[in-house]
């Protein structure tokens, strides 16, 4: 078993509480033939985070396109699956007149927070890393006048 | 000449100190020696010279041949890129392009532009792109140098 440490606290909290709400369905519908609205509705937002996940971890092979093109198309690519499920089950059952709205802002605002919460982690990154760069070279700067300091020190003593 | 060799388990780097009373022929063919093991040929039409890796800004390979580009000077080395950068990984040298690899110690700073591609300002003005492939293994490479530099 994986060893749960700090940066896999929050992922393991989010396993957990996945597995056991599917089985807490599983088991209403197969123990009480329960299978109403909110069933239906995580089940959807199940399905809809398996497919957003598998689209946003393709992001690898993308790499070769400039990230605003990569970013738009998966978008565009998620809500047109999103409006396809809600289109589907409104073929089963009548979807609210809200309802292709409100799937749209649904997914659209989490989308967005999640685009410049990365584009917001990209900056601090490089923010960071001109920091490192910069500490860098004011150490080696330091190194090399120490070892200019050193040498110039073994050439005036004499070793007896 | 007296030489001594001493194993210490806990050395952080490996370190030669040579101690003499004069400038002799010898001292000069140890002095050659161990400035030979960290430096690299590097051709050019005029002739081979030896290149300190420190002077090397960036590496690329250009129909499969690898060029090391100094602040001005461009020189063709018999190595691979991949070789290259294992062999002076401590020294700052880590890839940023499948043919390109370059010397974080040259790096002047890091910008983003619109589409979230790297670009890498070095020290004599020129400007490279770095892939969003090898971002992690840049930023990991410069937080061991900084390690390394404490």
């Amino acid at each position: 078993m994986k060893i749960i440490h700090k940066k896999n606290f929050f992922s393991v909290v989010c396993v957990i509480f996945t597995i056991l709400l599917m089985v807490k369905i599983l088991l209403e519908y197969v123990a009480q033939g329960i299978f109403g609205n909110y069933q239906e509705n995580i089940l959807t937002m199940f399905f809809l985070s398996l497919a957003a996940t598998f689209i946003l971890s393709q992001h690898y092979r993308l790499q070769k396109y400039p990230l605003l093109v990569v970013i738009v198309g998966q978008y565009v690519l998620l809500i047109g699956i999103v409006m396809l499920i809600t289109w589907l089950s409104g073929r089963i059952q009548p979807v609210h007149e809200n309802g292709y709205r409100d799937m749209f802002l649904s997914f659209t605002v989490p989308y967005v927070i999640g685009v410049v919460l990365y584009y917001g982690a990209v900056f601090h990154e490089i923010r960071r890393a001109n920091e490192a760069l910069q500490k860098l070279k004011e150490d080696r700067m330091e190194q090399e006048k120490g070892r200019e300091k050193n040498e110039g020190d073994w050439n005036q003593k004499e070793i007896r | 000449m007296k030489i001594q060799y001493y194993q210490e388990a806990s050395l952080k780097e490996d370190y030669v100190e040579v101690h003499f009373r004069e400038e002799t022929e010898q001292i000069e063919a140890v002095r050659s020696f161990f400035d030979s093991c960290n430096r690299i040929a590097g051709k050019q039409e005029d002739g081979v010279k030896m290149l300190h890796p420190g002077s090397i800004y960036y590496l690329e390979v250009v129909e499969r041949k690898l060029f090391a580009c100094q602040e001005k000077e461009v020189y063709q080395i018999e190595d691979s890129l991949q070789h290259f950068l294992e062999r002076f990984a401590d020294q700052g040298f880590v890839r940023i392009g499948k043919s390109t690899g370059v010397n974080l110690c040259k790096v002047s700073r890091i910008r983003a532009d619109l589409n979230m591609r790297l670009r890498l300002y070095m020290d004599n003005g020129e400007m490279l792109i770095l892939n969003r492939t090898y971002k992690k293994s840049f930023m990991d490479a410069l937080q061991r140098m900084q390690l390394r530099s404490k």
